[in-house]
This record gives structure tokens, sequence and C-alpha cells, in this order.
């Protein structure tokens, strides 16, 4: 244990503080508080698993216990029956595709443009670009509604169909800023020689930038999937026909009336993707939250 | 002769050089045109349409005579007006007492830590990435006012007469925004660390050599440092919570006796339950108002600290 702790180059404390006993009780609280606060975030999880598994009178029961009397995967297959899994597993991944479309191909070009190409007027698109994103969406969710169940007009509903979810991830003006950052920080030297040997502004893009753009790509997929997936209010307004419902919408209106053990069992399905995504992306996903600390 | 001629040719040189400089910006442009497009349909045709329509009687959701103000009067005047917003607030004073310390406490502790630092860093992340929806259902039955919800059993073991949380007209604000602290804290926590992590070591390392303490550095580097990051994310969380909708939808529906009703839930019964799209405009561009009041008192904020 010492060893590691020798190890320990950044922070307030450093290793020759660590020699006076209160600094090292100080530290060793610290990390029993990890320690606590790391099963905080676990509990509600495991306790959704094992609670999902309850029968009825078990739930009820005065004498509450920890663990359920049998494990069936039974009750899983249930599950995934009445929320009618495989179609609404499907349709997440249309909405997820439109989203994708729209963050990763359309926003990657814009952060492209504005970084890079950065046409007359374009700093004062970024500007208004960054008032946008700080303007309170309280009244976004009704007047949106009316806009794509009677579209100016043209006096179209686009009920029940992807459009909404396509053309509304074209403004993500959020990923669109960390496409930008990450272009400005790719070094001026190799455009400047790939158009010494005669490449196109297509050519740069296609051969240079995109390549170098992988882990922003990677990135912003991940958290693309992350926000389609556990999107529903979307979902909820425009998706109006049983066979177009999501997995986040199906958990919302079928298991309302569920008992509580059913109710948990189907939390605890539909979080699970994210949590094995996560498992293989943290750093992804960590990442890109931090990045929000450098802005502009 | 020749002379002019050559200006002329210059000239037609000039014209086409910009008609080249034009036709390649307007290409740039057709490439920022579908992000356009969509920030003004998506971000600000609603606020304009929100606003306009709040100045109407609607029927349906289509717009049918202007009233002026009578919607703002008949918002306002509504009792369960206050009420909303008493609850609001309630909702963002609580979020600032539970939600503020923790990630705060916590990135400091993982920039500490040598031992599990990146498992630690993991398993606090959790929560963030889980479904927002998932997590309130969870959180529900947690809550749960059965003997076999978390809370009351952990009660039961300790023989201590059960509570029935959610449907407690005092408790309900609270034990939501613990919810929505447990989902929320972990993205606070790495904006914190990131900040830490970028304070470079030298200047601890001086203040060793001038014998500062523990608590010397906390207060004089630490803190200082992290006071800008420390200052936006408590407007986010002002702002964020402010607009609080959907897990009292789920959770209890505003319930019990309104008691966790929101200013943005209401604005969505209005215009989805009661159908008076007109009243839900008024209240959603007077919630719209009082945030961008905040917003821009931020702005000034920031600007006298970087001063």
């Amino acid at each position: 244990m010492n060893k590691q702790i020798e190890k320990k180059t950044e922070g307030i404390i450093t290793i020759s503080d660590y020699k006076s006993p209160r600094v090292k009780i100080i530290y060793w609280v610290m990390v029993a508080f990890l320690v606590i606060c790391s099963l905080t975030a676990l509990v509600p999880i495991v306790w959704s698993f094992l609670s999902g598994f309850k029968e009825l009178d078990e739930f009820y029961n005065v004498n509450p216990t920890i663990f359920p009397k049998s494990i069936s995967f039974g009750k899983i297959t249930d599950i995934l029956r009445d929320l009618k899994f495989g179609r609404a597993l499907i349709n997440s991944m249309i909405q997820f595709g439109c989203s994708w479309f729209g963050n990763v191909i359309v926003g990657g070009i814009a952060g492209y443009t504005i970084s890079r190409l950065k046409p007359r007027g374009s700093k004062l698109l970024f500007k208004l670009m960054l008032w946008t994103m700080m303007m309170p969406h309280t009244l976004s969710m009704v007047p949106m509604f009316m806009t794509w169940t009677d579209f100016p007009i043209i006096h179209i509903n686009f009920q029940n169909t992807w459009i909404p979810f396509l053309i509304g991830s074209f403004c993500s003006i959020f990923n669109i800023l960390l496409f930008k950052n990450y272009f400005d920080s790719i070094p001026n030297s190799y455009i400047e020689s790939a158009k010494l040997d005669g490449c196109t502004n297509i050519g740069i893009f296609t051969r240079i930038i995109m390549p170098l753009s992988k882990p922003i790509i990677s990135t912003i997929t991940v958290f693309v999937f992350t926000s389609s997936w556990n999107d529903f209010m979307g979902p909820f307004l425009y998706l109006k026909k049983g066979s177009m419902a999501t997995v986040a919408l199906q958990l919302y209106n079928t298991t309302k009336n569920w008992t509580e053990p059913k109710q948990l069992l189907a939390a605890f399905i539909v979080l699970i993707p994210t949590i094995i995504l996560f498992m293989f992306c943290s750093k992804q996903i960590m990442g890109n939250s931090m990045n929000v600390g450098v802005k502009e | 002769m020749k002379s002019s001629n050559n200006i002329n040719n210059l000239r037609i040189k000039r014209v086409k050089g910009k008609l080249t400089i034009v036709k390649n910006e307007s290409m740039m442009w057709l490439l920022l045109l579908p992000t356009v497009f969509a920030i003004i349909l998506c971000q600000w045709n609603p606020v304009v349409r929100g606003v306009f329509t709040s100045f109407f009687r609607t029927k349906g959701f289509s717009t049918v005579e202007f009233v002026g103000l009578s919607n703002y009067k008949n918002v306002l005047h509504d009792t369960m007006f206050l009420k909303t917003l008493i609850n609001t607030f309630s909702y963002v004073i609580w979020s600032l007492i539970i939600g503020i310390l923790p990630p705060l406490a916590l990135a400091i502790a993982i920039n500490e830590t040598v031992h599990f630092k990146e498992g630690f860093k993991i398993l606090l992340y959790l929560p963030a990435v889980a479904p927002g929806l998932a997590v309130s259902i969870i959180w529900m039955n947690m809550y749960s006012p059965a003997s076999g919800g978390m809370l009351n059993s952990i009660l039961q073991i300790f023989n201590l007469p059960t509570s029935q949380w959610l449907l407690n007209e005092k408790l309900v604000i609270p034990l939501i925004v613990i919810s929505m602290t447990w989902k929320g804290y972990a993205t606070t926590m790495l904006l914190y660390l990131s900040s830490l992590q970028s304070l470079s070591q030298d200047l601890y390392e001086a203040a060793i050599i001038d014998g500062a303490g523990l608590w010397k550095r906390i207060t004089k580097i630490t803190i200082p440092h992290i006071a800008p990051t420390l200052l936006l994310m408590i407007v986010n969380q002002i702002i964020g919570v402010f607009q609080v909708f959907d897990q009292p939808l789920v959770m209890t529906d505003g319930g019990p006796n309104n008691a966790s009703l929101t200013l943005g839930l209401t604005s969505y019964k209005m215009a989805f339950s009661y159908m008076q799209v007109d009243r839900s405009m008024a209240l959603g561009t007077v919630s719209f108002l009082i945030l961008l009041g905040a917003t821009l008192f931020y702005f000034k904020m920031q600007k006298k600290l970087e001063a």
C-alpha cells in the first residue's frame, strides 16, 4: 500500500506530508469516503436487480429480505416479450441512426467549416450559436410540437416519422463545438503541406481530417448513443404509433400499471446496455465530459 | 487607349476574382446550411412562436384571436401559480443544499488518492450514464411506501416505523432532488476534476516551501483555482433544476396534492392535458424570462470575476 503512495506526484497532499500520522488518517478517511460513495452509486442498480426477481408477496413481506428466493430467467424473457423489446430495439436503433447522422456527419461538417474554411460571417454564426446554447429551454417543447405536427407553409404532420429526430439533431450545438475545438487543435502544417502537394479542399477533409478525427467521432458516437437511448420525451411526443415506440418509450408506456418488482426488472433491463457500453467506452464518455471544461 | 484597356482588363480580373470568392464562400455556406436551418427551426422558432402564442387565445394548437396580456393575467392570478413557483424554487434550494458539496468533495478526494483511482472514477460515474427514465422508476420504487421499498426495508431492520416517502407532501421535493443528484453529480464531479488537474503542481510546491499547511493550500490555492468552475456549475444547476420536469412527471405526476408540481410540469400539463396552450405559453414565457435574467446575471458576475 505504501509503495503505491510513493507514486503520488499530484494533488494537495504530497509524499512528505504523508509521513505525518495526521495526514495519513486524513488520506485514509478520504479513501473510505470514496468507497462509501461508490457503493451509494451502485446500490440502487444492484437493488433493482435483486428486487426485480422477487415475487409480489416477497416484496410486500413485513420482514424484508435482500436476496430474492429465486433468480429465474423466465422473468426476463416475460418482460422482454411484454415490452415488445425486439421491435422497440430496432426503433431505438433507427432513432440512434438519425441522431448519429445529424450529430456526426452534419455536425462534423459544420464544425469543420467553422474551424477551417471560415467563410465570411462564420464567426458571427459561431457567436450566435454560443448564445443560443445559453438560451433557456422552457419554451421549446410545446411550440416544437406545434411546428412538427403542422409544419409551417407546407402543413404536413411529421408525427410518426423520423424527421423530427433527424432535423432536430442537425443543431446539437454542443457537439459542433466539440468538433470545432478538435479541428482547431489539428496543426496547420498538415494542411499546408497537403495543399502544396495539390490536395483539394475535399481531399484535405477526406484524406487528412477524417483519419485524424477518429477519436472525436467515436467519442461523439458514444455520446449520441447514450442520449438517444435515454431520450423518452421526443419519442413520447412524436411517435404515437405503437409499432414505432422506442425502448425508453415502451418502458414509460407499458410499465405504469405493472407490479413493483416487474417495473424494477424492466428498468434494470433498459439500464444494462448503457452500463455495458460504458464499461467498454468509459474513456470516451468521461473524456467527453472533461472537454466541456475547456470550452472555446 | 492601351492603358485604359489594361485598366479594364485588371478590373475584369478583380471582379472575376471576387466572383470565385463568392462562389467558394457560398459553397462553404451550403455546408453550413443544414445547421443554420435547424438552429432557426428548432432553437429560435420555438421561442418566437411561444412568446407570440402567449398573446393569443388558442383553440387546440392554433391561434384564434389577439388577447393582449390576458393570458398572463390569468396565469399570474391563478392561485396555483404561486404554489408552483414556490415549489420550483424549493427544488432549486434543495438541490443547492444536497447537490453542491458532494461532487466537489468527490473530485478533490479522487484527485488526492492513488489507490484504485480509475476504479473509483468509473464506479462513481456509473449513475450518469443510466437512462433518466429507468433511474426515476428505480428510485420511485426505492421510495415505495410498501414494506419492500428499499428505504422502508432499512427502517424495518432497525425496527423503526415505515414512512410514506413520496406520498408525504413535505418529503416529496427533497426526495426527488436526491434521485436527481444521484443521477447528476458525476458529470459535475468530472468537471471539477479536470479543473483540479489543470492546476499546476508548482503552485503547491511553492506553497510548501513557504510553509503552508494543508488547510492553507486548500483555501489559498485550490479553492481560488476552481472558483470560476464552481460558479459556472452553481448557475448551471440553478438553471437546470429550475426547468425540472420529467422526474416529477414520472415519479409523482405532481402529487401528492400538487406538492411536487413545478412550473415546467404545469406548462406541459396545460398544453397537453388541459388544452390551454395559450396559458401554457404565457407560463413558459414567464419562466423563460426568469431564467434569461439568471443567465445574464451570471455573465455579469463572470466578467467581474475576470476583471
